[in-house]
């Protein structure tokens, strides 16, 4: 599960200067297809952007949890192929921190969604 | 004696089997026929397959292969390890086998139908022995390495045995009603019990034991009662009248022929009962209140068998049924291993050493744990921290022992046995393989040297506890010395002591004798050596430093003679005459004077030869009255002498000769010589096997009273090993020291040649060198996605905004599941539908 070069750079800047808002804090799903790689920028077809549910999760020393959540009515129709976290809460805008997909999987709108990502630091 | 010290519900109904592996409770049940593993000794499972039969009873571990009975076919099974295959099965001795157990080399089997107990031939049916059960339904079977112990559901006790026979030595009642299956984890008992399907963890370590004595009628003053104690059981002493104020009861301990006595501190009346708890079943103590108690009294209990006080505070008047407890030091030792935080319990054998010297202690381990089929292959690596903890308590051991690290891992194995052993130092061996690089400090009071070293020097070490002393040194040089030997001789200097505490901190403190408050003698020694001899003793010392070059001027006036003596040797020669400069050669290097030198230099003679000759052609004589200036450098050397007039009487010359170039100034040379004079007198070793525990304190002093070996010393304690095993453990003998002075053995004869090949080999270094470093680091830091998952769950009839289907109320809309849409929530359980990364 890629970790971004564009998120290792957000991460490297943010050792050296007090750059606001240069945190995760958004979730997108999209529908496009294609093995995740390192040198993702974006989704590869963004449909939804969420703010992070709640706070990032640190109790664990090292390890920081993510969760996002969709409603149904979001959901509805979507073949969920993917999903990333994201600086910006703006629907296509910012580089991709984390990116990951897999083989789709359709909602028909009886289902709602939440995704929860683990980071860890070694 | 038993004390129940944890439970948990066994996984199903009628829990009949146990055994341990090591890491792992196993257990069978009789109605479900499973064989459960279970993560640790926990109620959490790992795992669990089916019982070759019906009705799984007995289990064992033989190391490497699970062994089970079957109550309805009257066979014991085989296991492949710990799962279903069976490699074997042979019949049970009689119809109705229900406990087993393995003792390393023989299966025990119980039977209740024949209530006898049968000792196996290995792993077969052929039986070499069989003896009758204590009670009529022997059920559960554990073996400790030395006793077997056994349960009886129909007496509801557990039985003690001595060996392998029907002699018991002890008996305690069960944890409940019908115990079962028996398990023995190497310092605990594990006992399941089918009544309240429970499975209990219970201490029968020497801790303290309890037994009543009821008077059944009253006591008179100083009336006596007798009471027999069996075993580990609670027993009962019946008094023939009343206590009264001051009374005295003496039970008599009769498995041991022991006596203690107990003080009653109020009358009692008829049918009261006291309680107390006994230390050890081998110990005679004495209670001697003199008055009543009355609350937050303190009586004091002599434990006279290793003459120890103990103090026992009553927190209120005593009751019927009321008990004393006694303090935590009275308990059996127990140990905590953590390696890289995480705790193994399942070591065979653990060796702590600490080694005191005058100046400095360190300590070493060794751990040798059992590792059947790989157990540990991979759960250590060289540089692991290790933290060992001991201390004789009731709970979880909190003083650490040595915190050190893993120097050196080792696998043996041979047919089915394999175990690691891991050995290594405490963090003082950070200083042992550090070397100082050339340096040199000049008028510098010791603690700052000692926080420099460590700080420019060591990792991993700090140094919050290095007190200031009040030597300063005028000069010291160290050239690739072990950062442990500079210290070493700085806490010599300064009479200081130092040593790396269990939180890896370097206390540097100021030496004096500070006593433990301890005696050592034939009350708590168990084994002696004492030794005297006059090797390593020293009452003549000689010490050479360094030797400096001092420029000094002689007049030599002319007698007409060529030679003159000068009063020292001569270096760098130059000589005068009326302001003209003499040409000089060295004395015999030609056999002919070769023109134009004017003298000779013969050095070793301290002689200037003037030249003349006809076939030289002139003089360089100095003629009668005239004067030639002589400047030259003279050679100083730095030596000190000392020596012990009376011990060189007493015991003859024994001498002791320094030479060390890097000793450069008078005032080291006489510290050095005024140290080692202190060795004027024959060396003392002693040695001790003790019995007990106590908590030794690197520096501290311990008085020894032996009269057979004519000693009544206090002495300083040198080494105390610690050598952990079962049988030592439960026998409260895990404790050596070394006292007194070092008696000199090879490894110190050879530390001494290889720290002077040491010096010799950098005498060249020179300290105030400048040396160019480049020093590269390299770190990592990496973000992984360590884990995602994505999960659904269905709306079911919630009412969702905006929903096509869900986000229309009242009648007749429906939901997506088909039934009536409701305000509120009514949405389903999330289920993974993705998941992937790693952790």
């Amino acid at each position: 599960m890629p970790f971004t070069t564009i998120g290792k750079q957000f991460v490297t800047w943010r050792l050296g200067s007090s750059l606001s808002n240069m945190y995760i804090s958004n979730m997108a799903i999209g529908e496009g297809s294609g093995t995740a790689v390192s040198g993702n920028t974006t989704l590869i077809s963004e449909t939804v952007r969420n703010q992070i549910t709640g706070s990032p999760n640190f109790t664990s020393g090292l390890i920081a949890i993510f969760q996002g959540d969709f409603n149904s009515v979001q959901m509805s129709g979507t073949s969920f192929s993917e999903f990333g976290l994201f600086q910006s809460g703006v629907l296509g805008v910012g580089s991709v921190w984390q990116r990951e997909a897999f083989g789709s999987v359709v909602f028909d709108g009886t289902n709602e969604l939440q995704i929860i990502s683990t980071l860890q630091v070694k | 004696m038993a004390t129940i010290i944890g439970s948990f519900a066994s996984p199903s109904t009628i829990p009949i089997g146990l055994t341990w592996t090591g890491s792992e409770l196993i257990s069978s049940d009789m109605i479900i026929t499973s064989i459960y593993i279970h993560s640790g000794l926990s109620s959490t499972l790992t795992g669990s397959f089916a019982s070759p039969s019906t009705n799984p009873t007995g289990l064992a571990w033989t190391g490497s292969e699970l062994i089970s009975s079957d109550y309805s076919k009257d066979h014991i099974y085989i296991h492949s390890g710990l799962s279903s295959t069976l490699t074997g099965s042979f019949a049970s001795p009689s119809t109705n086998p229900i406990g087993l157990t393995w003792t390393g080399s023989e299966l025990i089997s119980a039977d209740n139908g024949t209530n006898h107990i049968y000792i196996h031939s290995g792993l077969s049916s052929t039986l070499t022995g069989s003896f009758a059960s204590p009670s009529t339904n022997p059920t559960g079977l554990t073996w400790t390495g030395s006793e077997l112990i056994s349960a009886d559901y129909d007496t509801d006790h557990i039985y003690i045995h001595s060996g392998l026979s029907s002699t018991l030595t002890g008996s305690f009642a069960s944890p409940s009603t019908n115990p079962a299956g028996l398990a023995w984890t190497g310092s605990e008992l594990i006992s399941a019990d089918y009544d309240t399907d429970h499975i209990y963890i219970i201490d029968i370590s020497e801790g303290p034991t309890t037994f009543t004595i009821t008077p059944s009628d009253s006591l008179t003053l100083n009336e006596t009662v007798t009471a027999s104690l069996t075993g580990v059981t609670v027993f009962t002493a019946t008094p023939s009248d009343s206590l009264n104020l001051g009374e005295t009861v003496t039970p008599i301990h009769t498995q041991i022929k022991e006596t203690f006595t107990i003080s009653i501190t109020d009358s009692l009346t008829l049918g009261e009962d006291i309680t107390v708890s006994l230390v050890s079943e081998s110990t005679t103590f004495t209670t001697n209140p003199i008055d009543s108690l009355t609350l937050n009294e303190t009586v004091t209990v002599i434990y006279t068998q290793i003459k120890e006080t103990f103090t026992v505070s009553i927190t209120d008047s005593l009751n019927l049924h009321e008990g004393i407890s006694y303090p935590e030091t009275a308990y059996n030792i127990k140990t905590k291993i953590e390696i890289e935080g995480t705790e193994y319990s399942d070591y065979k054998n653990l060796q702590v050493k600490k080694a005191m010297s005058n100046y400095n202690s360190s300590s070493s381990f060794s751990l040798r744990l059992d590792s059947p089929f790989g157990r540990h292959k991979s759960d250590f690596t060289v540089g692991n921290e290790i933290v060992i903890y001991a201390q004789n308590t009731k709970n979880t051991p909190t003083t650490k022992l040595l915190t050190g690290i893993i120097e050196k891992i080792k696998f043996n194995g041979s047919g089915t046995y394999q175990e690691v052993i891991l050995s290594g130092r405490d963090y003082s061996a950070r200083l042992q393989d550090a070397s100082i690089e050339p340096s040199v400090f000049t008028d510098s009071e010791v603690s700052t040297i000692v926080t420099n070293l460590i700080q420019n020097f060591v990792s991993e070490v700090t140094f919050s506890n290095v007190n200031v002393t009040s030597t300063t040194l005028e000069r010291i040089a160290f050239r690739h010395t072990s950062v442990f030997d500079a210290i070493s001789e700085l806490a010599e200097l300064s009479s200081s002591f130092w040593y790396v505490d269990t939180d890896k901190d370097l206390h540097f403190e100021q030496k004096d004798s500070v006593s433990s408050g301890f005696t050592l003698d034939n009350t708590n020694i168990l084994s002696t050596n004492y030794e005297q001899t006059r090797e390593g003793m020293v009452n003549d010392v000689w010490v050479y430093g360094d030797k400096y070059l001092s420029g000094y001027e002689e007049v030599l006036t002319g007698d007409g003679g060529s030679v003159f003596t000068l009063l020292n040797r001569p270096h760098n020669t130059s000589l005068n005459y009326l302001g003209s400069p003499y040409k000089g050669g060295i004395w015999q290097l030609t056999s002919t004077p070769i023109s134009g030198i004017e003298y000779y230099v013969n050095y070793f003679d301290r002689e200037l030869i003037f030249i003349s000759g006809t076939d030289l052609g002139y003089s360089s004589i100095i003629t009668s009255g005239g004067s030639v200036v002589a400047n030259y450098d003279r050679e100083i050397p730095i030596v000190r002498h000392e020596r012990d007039k009376t011990s060189i009487a007493n015991y003859g010359k024994r001498t002791k000769v320094i030479q060390d170039d890097a000793i450069k100034d008078p005032t080291t040379a006489t510290n050095i010589a005024a140290k080692e004079i202190l060795k004027s007198d024959p060396m003392k070793g002693l040695e001790v096997d003790f019995r007990g525990w106590k908590d030794l304190v690197p520096g501290q002093t311990i008085r020894v009273t032996l009269d057979n070996f004519n000693i009544d010393n206090i002495v300083g304690i040198l080494n105390v090993d610690y050598n952990f095993t079962a049988e030592r453990i439960r026998s409260n003998k895990v404790i050596k020291i070394r006292l007194d002075t070092k008696i000199l053995d090879i490894t110190d004869q050879i530390k001494e040649l290889s720290n002077k090949v040491k010096k010799l080999e950098s005498r060249s270094i020179v300290e105030q060198q400048t040396i160019t470093r480049y020093e590269e680091y390299d770190s990592d830091f990496s973000v992984v996605g360590s884990y995602w998952k994505t999960q659904k769950r269905t709306i079911g009839s919630s009412f969702m905004l905006g929903h096509l289907v869900n986000g229309i109320l009242g009648s007749p809309a429906v939901s997506v599941v088909g039934s009536q849409l409701a305000l509120g929530d009514s949405r389903g359980v999330f289920s993974i539908m993705t998941s992937g990364g790693e952790t």
